[in-house]
């Protein structure tokens, strides 16, 4: 369990220092912008569609679930590499790396408290949005198994992105560096799937494009089903990621 | 050994790789894709057999050999996830957690599914604001039956297709057995 120290120090210096609270409110900001705008079209629309027609059906799941979650994981692609990119850079930077490595701790215990570390925030950043839930719930009736897929994707994605980023913030010494390539990354492998559209190609290699895609591997969850291979998807991306992290911290003892 | 010299090597191989990504993407051999196959394996065969001592010391080096292993860790690594990955793709297991389950097909489609003999497309002609929910519902189907597929089509963006099927209203679906319409 050495994991739980450094989880300790890092909630510490996240939640001591404005960091945590900064990237929280903003995070809230903009989806309460976005959150809001949907309600107020949807209300539109429904207000619209019963007039013409008083038998109309008019279903909050496919208006506003489905956009919430959608637009929650872009701006977690915004954020979350700002959150990252300080857990190995600054140590580096401050050359407490250098101590840290001569601490009685596994490897594996370092990363894994530093990407459970920021899952913490994330979780408190997701957990606030519930918010919007005691809204639908009171103006409408949401499909609670709908809800709870798109957050358990939402979650998913979200430490998918956490641990890539703290892979790449175990590359480099710079912070800038760390959330620009993270950014670039992820959204890279956010839009591969659209190779398959705006190119020829077809068959296999637009398949295997889709498969590496996180947006194609997410849009189930908002729908409201868990599609095994989905999950597996985002649980291989994190567990690649802390696999790449540990080369990185293990070539430090070798290279020259 | 010059350090600048590496770069040679780099180009040879930059240009292995693509000459190879080219046939790929475009599934056939064409003369660019070849020339650069062909050049790049030269360069590459050539700064190898020039400087074939200088590389054999380098290769003995400390932090060449650990850093081949991790790259071959890494490799095999991403292998095994891959082949999970094709697995868990090819069985489609799929859970519905709507509370109507609308993404559950009933007893009576799936066994007109399984029953299928010839391969079934459907053309579906949608706009934007209806195109999520066809596609939706379409894709229950080829997810379940390797007979079905599907394509979604904007008669506003591509009138051509549109012309030639003679399509009139828009969320005009047009089923295919086979070849018959």
């Amino acid at each position: 369990m050495g994991f739980v120290a450094i989880l300790k120090k890092e909630l510490k210096s996240y939640f001591y220092s404005p960091i945590a609270y900064v990237v929280i409110t903003m995070f809230l900001i903009l989806n309460g912008y976005f959150f809001f705008g949907m309600m107020l079209s949807f209300a539109e629309y429904g207000r619209m569609a019963l007039e013409n027609n008083p038998e109309a059906k008019i279903n909050i799941n496919d208006g506003v679930i489905r956009q919430l979650f959608g637009n929650m994981s872009f701006v977690m692609l915004l954020i979350l590499p700002v959150l990252t990119m300080r857990l190995f850079s600054e140590e580096k930077k401050s050359g407490t790396f250098e101590l840290i490595t001569t601490y009685p701790i596994k490897d594996i215990d370092l990363v894994i408290g530093k990407i459970l570390s920021a899952t913490a925030v994330l979780l408190l950043m997701v957990g606030l949005t519930s918010f919007y839930c005691v809204f639908m719930y009171s103006y409408s009736h949401p499909d609670t198994g709908r809800i709870l897929t798109g957050y358990l994707g939402t979650i998913l994605m979200g430490v998918a992105f956490i641990s890539m980023g703290t892979f790449i913030s175990a590359l480099t010494e710079s912070q800038i560096i760390s959330a620009i390539v993270t950014f670039g990354i992820l959204l890279i492998f956010w839009v591969l799937g659209w190779v398959g559209t705006f190119s020829s190609a077809e068959g296999t290699i637009a398949e295997v494009f889709k498969q590496l895609s996180m947006l194609n591997h997410f849009e189930s969850f908002g729908k409201g089903i868990i599609d095994l291979s989905d999950v597996v998807y985002f649980i291989s991306f994190i567990t690649l990621s802390i696999f790449l992290t540990l080369r990185a911290l293990e070539s430090n003892k070798w290279r020259s | 050994m010059k350090k600048n010299n590496y770069l040679i090597l780099f180009f040879g191989i930059f240009l292995i790789f693509s000459g190879f990504a080219s046939f790929f993407i475009q599934g056939k051999a064409d003369l660019a894709s070849i020339i650069m196959l062909i050049s790049g394996f030269l360069i590459t065969i050539i700064f190898i057999m020039l400087n074939s001592k200088d590389l054999l010391s380098l290769l003995l080096k400390r932090d060449v050999k650990y850093g081949a292993n991790s790259l071959l860790m890494t490799i095999i690594f991403i292998a095994i996830l891959v082949f999970v990955q094709i697995i868990v793709v090819d069985k489609k297991i799929q859970f519905d957690f709507t509370s109507e389950k609308i993404f559950t097909l009933s007893e009576q489609s799936t066994k007109v599914l399984n029953n299928l003999k010839n391969p079934i497309k459907v053309m579906a002609f949608t706009n934007k604001a209806t195109e999520i929910k066809i596609n939706d519902i379409l894709e229950i189907y080829r997810i379940k039956s390797k007979m079905f597929s599907y394509e979604t089509i904007d008669p506003s963006t591509n009138p051509i297709k549109a012309k030639e099927y003679n399509i009139q209203v828009n969320n005009t679906l047009i089923f295919f057995n086979g070849d018959k319409k």
